[in-house]
C-alpha cells in the first residue's frame, strides 16, 4: 500500500515537472519564434560597418594580391601567388625588413624602457604627483605630424638647433637625416624626449594596484626601499610590461607617420620599412596588386602578434 | 618641526632619485615644446642664423611719412604704387631684420592724402613672389601691383585730396640703426616720389603672432574658404563625427553584446566578430580601401576620411569591459517594471556610464586627430585636407618657414591638451576599470 501511495505521488509529482518543462518548452519556443529585434536592431549598424571597412576589405586585400592588378579594367592578370614571390625575391622588401628590424632594436632601446623607469620613480614620489602625472601627458599631446616636423627642423644640418648647441661643446656637425648610418637613430630619438605618456599611467596603475601589505612585510623583513623596487614592483608588473612589449612592437612594424614624414624612407631607402613601401608600390609606382600582397603579409604579423597580446592578457587577468 | 618618523636607510636618497628623474624627465619632454612655442613668435631670420636667438624679439614698426606737396595732382593707383615701393622694397632689402610692419601716410599741402598698412604676416607670405629678388624699380611694382591688391597683401586707403582734416606736420627722422637703413635705402635708391619728412621706429609686440596669422593668409592662397584654421576645422569636424557615432552605435553594439543576448554561443560568435578585427592594421586595408572609396564615389571626400574610423574593435573592447560590470539587478528591475531596452539603455545604463564613455571619446579623439595616412591617400584637394595633411604639404613647400611650422605645431596640440586637462580624472579611472593594455 505504502507503495502505491509512493507511486501515486510520485506520479503527481511527475505529472507537476512534466507540466512545467511543458510551459518551459512554451516559452522557449515564444522566444525562438519571436524573434527578439532589440539586440538585433543594437548591434546590425555595427556588424555592417565591420563588415565592409574590415572583413570585406581584407578579403578584397587578398583578392587583389593575386592579380597583376589593372586599375583602369580591374582585376587585370591572374597571377596567383606571383605576387608574393616577387616582392620576396625584391632587394627592396629584405632592405625594408633589415631597417624596421633596426627600428624595432633601437625603438626597445631608446623609447620603451622610458615609461617603466617614469611610472616607477613617480610612485616614488609623493608630493604633487598628480601635477607630474598630468606633466607627463603635456608632450604626448602634440599630434606626431607637428612633433616630426619640429624635430626635422632641429635636425638641420646647417641652420638646425642640434648642430649649433653640439658645436658649442666642440661637436659634430652632423648630418642627422641626411647621414644614412644615422636617419634612424634620428627618427627613433624624439620618442624618447616624448616620453610615456599613456604608457606611464598604465604601468603606474598597475604598480598602485600591488598590495602594501606586501611593501609592509618586505620592510619587516628588512629589505630596502631600492631592493624593493627591484624584488616586489618589477615582478609584480612584468605582465603589463610583455603585454605592452607586444603591442609595442606591432607599434614599431606599423610605424609610417613619423618615417614617412621625416624623411619619405631616404636617403637611399636608409628608412624605408614595410608600411612606408606598401604605400609606395600602390600611391607612387601603381603597382596595386604586388602592394595589396604586402599588405596582406603585414596582416599576417600584426595578427600572430594581436593573438600573442590577447592571450597574455587573459593569462594576466 | 622635528619628524618622528624613523628614516629607512636608502629611503631619502630613493626619494631625491625619484624627484630629480621626474623632474628630468619632464622637463627633456617640455622642452621641445617650449622651443616651438618660442620660434612661433620669432621671426625666421632669428631661428636660421648661425648663432640662433633663444627668446623672441619684439619686431619693429616703421612708420614712414611721405609728403607730395607742390606736386601735380595724381591718382589712387599713383600713390598706391608710391606706398608699396616704399614698404616692399626697403623690406625685401633689410629682410634680416626683425620687421613686424611698415605704415606708410601719405600727406599732400598738409592733409593726410592715404594711408597703408603691411604686417609681417603677409609680407612673408607675399615676398616669394612680389619681391622675389633684389631688383627694385618702378617697373617691378607696376607689375606686382595687381597681385598685393588682389590678394590683399597690404592695406591700403585713399583719403583723396583735402578730404582729411589737416594735421600737423610732424618731421622726426629716426636715429636708430632701422631707420637709418631706411634712409639711407630711400636716398640712394631715389624710387619714391613723395618726399620723406619722416620715419619714425617703434616695437609692437602683437606683431610676435603674425605666423599665426601667416598660417590663415597662406591657406587663403591656396583658395580655401577661411584660411590655414579651415584643415582644423575639418580635423575637428571628423574628429566630432567618428566619437558620435562611436558612442551611440558602438555604445549600443557593446550594450547589447553584453546584457541582451541571452545565448552564449551566439555572445561569443559576435565578440569574436567585432574584437578579431583588432588585428587588421590600417595599412593592410589602404588599397582595397582606396578602391571601395573609388567605386563609392567618395574619393576626396570628407565622409571618405570618417566612415573606416566607424569600424573600430578596441571601442567594443573598451564599452563591453565596462557594461559586463552593470549590476544585472537594476536592469532586471527595469525590465520588470515594463521599461522597453531602449528605455533602459537611455535612462538607466547611459547615465552610469558616464566614465566610459569620457575614455571612449577621448581613445577615439586621440588618432583620428593625429590620423595622416589615410587622409593623405585619400583627399585631393586643398579644402578637403586635414590640418596633418596640410602641415606635411607645408613643409615641403615654396618657402617652409620655420617659424610657421611651429605656429601650426602649436595651434594643433591646443585640442588635445583641452581634452587631455578635462578629462585626466577620468582617463587614470578607466585605465583601472576597463583594464587598457595596450
Amino acid at each position: 500500500m505504502g507503495n502505491q501511495v509512493e507511486l501515486k505521488q510520485g506520479a503527481a509529482a511527475q505529472a507537476q515537472t512534466q507540466a512545467q518543462t511543458q510551459k518551459q518548452m512554451q516559452t522557449r519556443s515564444r522566444a525562438r519564434f519571436n524573434i527578439r529585434w532589440t539586440p538585433i536592431l543594437f548591434l546590425l549598424p555595427s556588424i555592417i560597418v565591420f563588415f565592409v571597412f574590415k572583413y570585406y576589405l581584407i578579403l578584397d586585400a587578398v583578392y587583389i594580391s593575386l592579380f597583376n592588378y589593372d586599375i583602369v579594367s580591374p582585376p587585370g592578370k591572374f597571377v596567383g601567388l606571383g605576387n608574393y614571390f616577387e616582392f620576396l625575391k625584391s632587394e627592396t622588401f629584405w632592405v625594408a625588413m633589415k631597417n624596421t628590424f633596426i627600428f624595432f632594436l633601437l625603438s626597445v632601446a631608446i623609447v620603451f624602457w622610458v615609461p617603466i623607469v617614469q611610472a616607477l620613480f613617480l610612485s616614488q614620489v609623493k608630493r604633487f604627483n598628480g601635477f607630474y602625472r598630468v606633466l607627463y601627458q603635456i608632450p604626448g599631446v602634440l599630434p606626431v605630424v607637428a612633433g616630426v616636423l619640429l624635430w626635422k627642423w632641429m635636425y638641420n644640418p646647417d641652420r638646425g638647433l642640434f648642430n649649433y648647441l653640439l658645436a658649442k661643446i666642440g661637436l659634430g656637425p652632423y648630418g642627422w637625416l641626411n647621414d644614412l648610418h644615422m636617419t634612424k637613430f634620428a627618427i627613433v630619438l624624439p620618442g624618447f624626449f616624448t616620453g610615456g605618456g599613456i604608457g606611464v599611467l598604465l604601468y603606474y596603475a598597475a604598480i598602485k594596484s600591488i598590495s602594501a601589505e606586501l611593501f609592509e612585510a618586505a620592510k619587516i623583513d628588512g629589505c630596502g626601499p631600492w631592493h624593493r623596487m627591484k624584488i616586489i614592483i618589477l615582478p609584480n608588473i612584468k605582465f603589463v610590461i610583455l603585454i605592452q612589449f607586444v603591442g609595442f612592437m606591432s607599434g614599431v612594424l606599423l610605424s609610417f607617420d613619423n618615417i614617412f614624414v621625416m624623411t619619405q624612407g631616404g636617403p637611399a631607402d636608409a628608412s624605408l620599412v614595410v608600411a612606408l613601401m606598401i604605400q609606395r608600390t600602390a600611391f607612387v609606382q601603381s603597382r596595386f596588386g604586388i602592394s595589396a600582397a604586402l599588405s596582406f603579409f603585414m596582416f599576417i604579423v600584426i595578427a600572430v602578434l594581436t593573438v600573442l597580446q590577447f592571450r597574455l592578457q587573459r593569462e594576466d587577468d | 618641526m622635528k619628524s618622528h618618523r624613523i628614516i629607512e636607510k636608502g629611503e631619502r636618497k630613493l626619494a631625491v632619485t625619484s624627484y630629480a628623474v621626474t623632474v628630468v624627465f619632464i622637463i627633456l619632454g617640455i622642452l621641445p615644446l617650449v622651443w616651438m612655442l618660442l620660434t612661433s613668435m620669432m621671426d625666421n631670420e632669428s631661428i636660421d642664423a648661425t648663432t640662433p636667438k633663444f627668446l623672441p624679439d619684439i619686431p619693429r614698426t616703421i612708420a614712414i611719412t611721405l609728403d607730395y606737396s607742390g606736386q601735380q595732382d595724381q591718382n589712387e593707383e599713383f600713390y598706391r604704387k608710391d606706398a608699396m615701393k616704399a614698404t616692399w622694397f626697403p623690406w625685401m632689402a633689410n629682410m634680416r631684420e626683425n620687421i613686424g610692419e611698415i605704415k606708410v601716410t601719405g600727406v599732400k599741402d598738409g592733409h593726410e592724402l592715404y594711408n597703408s598698412k603691411t604686417t609681417a604676416a603677409e609680407f612673408y607670405v607675399g615676398q616669394p613672389f612680389i619681391v622675389p629678388t633684389q631688383v627694385f624699380n618702378d617697373n617691378v611694382m607696376k607689375a606686382k601691383l595687381p597681385r598685393i591688391k588682389e590678394s590683399g597683401l597690404s592695406k591700403f586707403t585713399y583719403y583723396g585730396q583735402g578730404n582729411k582734416a589737416e594735421i600737423e606736420k610732424a618731421s622726426t627722422l629716426s636715429d636708430q640703426p632701422l631707420g637709418k637703413q631706411f634712409q639711407a635705402f630711400f636716398s640712394e635708391r631715389k624710387l619714391l616720389d613723395g618726399k620723406v619728412t619722416s620715419l619714425v621706429q617703434s616695437r609692437n609686440w602683437l606683431r610676435l603672432f603674425d605666423s599665426y596669422r601667416s598660417l590663415n593668409i597662406l591657406a587663403s592662397e591656396a583658395a580655401v574658404s577661411f584660411g590655414f584654421y579651415h584643415y582644423f576645422f575639418n580635423s575637428l569636424l571628423i574628429c566630432v563625427i567618428v566619437i558620435a557615432w562611436q558612442l551611440t552605435f558602438g555604445a549600443m553594439a557593446s550594450y547589447a553584446l553584453s546584457q541582451l543576448l541571452r545565448s552564449k554561443k551566439t555572445k561569443f560568435v559576435v565578440l569574436m566578430y567585432f574584437l578579431a578585427t583588432i588585428m587588421i592594421p590600417g595599412v593592410s586595408v589602404l588599397i582595397p580601401q582606396y578602391l571601395l572609396m573609388q567605386k563609392l564615389n567618395l574619393v576626396d571626400n570628407l565622409w571618405a576620411v570618417i566612415l573606416p574610423h566607424f569600424a573600430w574593435g578596441f571601442v567594443i573592447f573598451l564599452f563591453k569591459g565596462f557594461f559586463d560590470q552593470l549590476p544585472k539587478e537594476l536592469l532586471q528591475a527595469a525590465r520588470v517594471d515594463g521599461a522597453s531596452e531602449l528605455r533602459t539603455f537611455l535612462r538607466i545604463v547611459i547615465p552610469m556610464s558616464v566614465p566610459v564613455f569620457t575614455i571612449v571619446a577621448v581613445m577615439t579623439f586621440i588618432p583620428v586627430w593625429n590620423d595622416f595616412l589615410w587622409p593623405y591617400v585619400v583627399t585631393k584637394s586643398h579644402h578637403n585636407w586635414t590640418f596633418t595633411v596640410a602641415m606635411n604639404d607645408m613643409q615641403g613647400g615654396r618657402n617652409p618657414r620655420a617659424n610657421w611650422i611651429s605656429a601650426g605645431g602649436v595651434v594643433s596640440m591646443i585640442p588635445l591638451l583641452l581634452v587631455f586637462l578635462g578629462t585626466q580624472g577620468a582617463i587614470e579611472k578607466g585605465i583601472n576599470f576597463t583594464g587598457i593594455k595596450g
